[in-house]
């Protein structure tokens, strides 16, 4: 339970666990350091390993001595063993390394490439601490190959941990080839052991096991790994299409939602056109002037209502504005909200735009609604500006709320993602209501700081 | 006739090219000390052959000059193995001073020295040169793999200089077999 609660444990499950992390700077920034840590690490595992090494020559001194090929074949696993577990973690390192680097940089896929010279240059640093000849290797240079496939054709795979998985049990299956002596013939070679042990399966003629033996593991072993690669990417590739099939569905909705609001919208129509004529009946029944002036505010209203219903229907239509009717718009609505103190309106501008008031409005109000649930209830603040930049009307919204993580921003403006208990249409409807009105959104947060948005829009003279 | 003795002499040239132009034979003086010089695994495939041939021999890789009193001949397996070397806990150098040692005590008391290399695996290690250079002076004659990846004309060389026969293996798995042919020259 502490181990789960742990940062450790949570930078772990970050970079291998959680699927987002491709697009988190942080978790790529992890993902280096824990490269770096599997390199160093695998400086020191030689040190461990040697004492170990010497069990296994003892083995195969005693195999060449009686023949024993049971003895032979045991050194063999355990070389294999040991060979994997010494290149795993530069392997791993390398790995790790090249994705934290190549998904900070332009040209990723060159830079990733690159990031796997690491392994060579480990290679020459084990040899020379232990004064030993660490050798690249058959086994490393063909698993440099599957890491670069992998790397290409797993691009969009974002669990690090099943990649890796896959790469060690590729390293592993092309680690058993380097004990096979049939295929020493064809220059897969290993390091000094490796070719110990084919030279004394030779001796005691034992070629044959160890060919059989080598060949049926390696292969059962690369065989699973081109399985469970297969299978990753169908998995994947099921989930991409979900997530489309979803997104879509969310559109759709989105839109039989506006579609239903419409109706709704359009049939209010009807008790308004009931409401104007019966006010005028009154007004022109009853000859008091008292009741002449509440008639008139009657029919003033509904026409507003109307012209209202009017942008709703017709929301591609924009009309030319003053920015203080926006603003007006707002303090209307924020007069009905509990929270009306929280919210500061400062109009500095007297511009014209062309705007579908109510739209643009909603669309204000959508940002306002997200800032009054990140403030905190005692402190929190949400400051609107209506001014004029660099030649544009800024709307800026602003509060000192808990604002939001880095790995969300990417993915607030998408239809359907949401943070908490939303439908995740709200801020994909507040770009959109820009962007139809030729205008900018962009979004400034930081954490425990707050968040800042600026929509421009072009004015009008 | 002529044809076929022909034949027999194109096959059996390169055994007899070498032997010949030393004039030597290949003689074996029982007990041998079988020892190591590099810490590589060869010595083990000399001494397994050497059991399969009936040669009383006694293996011991790590064998200093006080060992040497009780054995006719010492044969000396070249092969530098940085795993052989870490693994007995020597260093390189504690390695050139035990056959030294051992080089030295053989020529005082007169013992046949053999140089056996098989050269399973070669790094290109300047170290496996020094060892060569230790031991085949001092040889009665070399044994060599010709297929070894070891400096291979750096022992010709190194025994051409120094009037040391040479006799050329052609298959490690057959090393009994091989030596075997060379005994009964």
């Amino acid at each position: 339970m502490a181990l789960k609660n742990s940062s450790f444990y949570r930078s772990l499950e970050k970079i291998f666990v959680l699927e987002d992390f491709n697009e988190n700077k942080t978790n790529n920034n992890q993902k280096i350091l824990f490269g770096i840590g599997f390199i160093l690490f695998s400086l020191i595992l030689p040190r461990a390993i040697q004492p170990q090494i010497s069990f296994l020559l003892e083995d195969l001194r005693e195999s060449v001595l009686t023949g024993d090929t049971g003895l032979l074949l045991l050194a063999a696993t355990k070389l294999v063993f040991f060979n994997t577990l010494r290149h795993s973690p530069v392997i791993t390192g390398a790995f790790l390394i090249g994705q934290g680097v190549s998904s900070k940089v332009k040209y990723n896929r060159l830079i990733f490439i690159l990031s796997l010279f690491i392994i060579p240059v480990t290679f020459r640093a084990i040899s020379a601490i232990y004064n030993i000849q660490f050798l690249f290797t058959g086994s490393i240079y063909v698993t440099v190959s599957v890491i670069l496939v992998l790397f290409f054709i797993t691009q969009k795979i974002p669990r690090t941990l099943i990649k890796l998985v896959i790469i060690n049990l590729f390293l592993f299956g092309f680690d058993w080839l380097e004990i096979v002596p049939l295929l020493a013939r064809f220059g897969y070679s290993g390091g000094e052991i490796a070719e110990s042990i084919r030279m004394v399966s030779g001796f005691i003629g034992a070629d044959y096991i160890l060919n059989y033996v080598g060949l049926t593991v390696s292969l059962m072993i690369i065989i699973n790994a081109f399985i469970l690669t297969k299978v990753v990417m169908d998995h994947y590739k099921k989930m991409f299409l979900m997530e489309r099939l979803r997104k879509a569905e969310l559109q759709a909705l989105r839109s039989r939602y506006f579609q239903e609001v419409k109706h709704l919208v359009h049939d209010l129509k009807t008790p308004l056109f009931t409401i104007q004529g019966l006010s005028g009946a009154i007004d022109m029944m009853v000859e008091n002037p008292k009741v002449a002036n509440f008639t008139e505010k009657i029919s003033d209203s509904v026409e507003r209502i109307s012209s209202m219903i009017s942008e709703v229907l017709h929301e591609k239509k924009l009309s030319v504005i003053k920015v203080k009717e926006i603003t007006d718009f707002l303090k209307t609505y924020l007069s009905l909200e509990e929270q009306q103190e929280k919210v500061k309106i400062d109009l500095m501008t007297d511009e014209k735009i062309l705007a579908n008031k109510y739209l643009l409005s909603r669309a204000l109000i959508n940002l306002i609604n997200n800032s009054l649930q990140a403030i905190d209830p005692q402190n929190g603040l949400i400051q609107i500006n209506a001014c004029e930049e660099n030649g544009q009307v800024l709307f800026l919204v602003k509060d000192n709320g808990k604002g939001i993580p880095k790995e969300h921003l990417e993915k607030i403006w998408e239809i359907g993602f949401t943070s908490g208990k939303s439908t995740g249409l709200g801020l994909n409807f507040v770009k959109k209501v820009v962007e139809d009105h030729k205008g900018e959104i962009t979004i400034q947060s930081k954490p425990r700081e707050g968040t800042k948005v600026k929509i421009f829009l072009p004015k009008v003279e | 006739m002529l044809k076929i003795f022909l034949l027999v002499l194109f096959l059996t040239l390169p055994v007899i090219g070498v032997s010949a132009e030393t004039e030597n034979n290949l003689h074996f003086h029982e007990p041998i000390l079988i020892t190591s010089a590099g810490q590589s695994l060869d010595p083990f495939l000399v001494k397994a052959a050497f059991d399969q041939l009936g040669i009383m021999t006694e293996l011991n890789t790590l064998a200093e000059k006080e060992d040497l009193t009780q054995f006719e001949q010492v044969v000396f397996v070249g092969g530098y193995s940085h795993k052989g070397i870490s693994s007995a806990n020597l260093s390189f150098n504690d390695e050139i001073q035990r056959i030294n040692g051992l080089v030295n005590k053989a020529q005082e008391n007169s013992i046949p020295v053999v140089f056996f290399y098989l050269g399973t695996f070669f790094l290109g290690d300047q170290r496996e040169k020094e060892l060569i250079q230790l031991i085949v002076p001092y040889s009665g004659y070399v044994i060599l793999y010709s297929g070894c990846k070891g400096p291979i004309d750096y022992i010709y060389e190194t025994a051409e200089e120094n009037d040391i026969p040479v006799f050329l293996v052609e298959s490690v798995n057959e090393l009994s077999k091989e030596i075997s042919g060379f005994i009964s020259q």
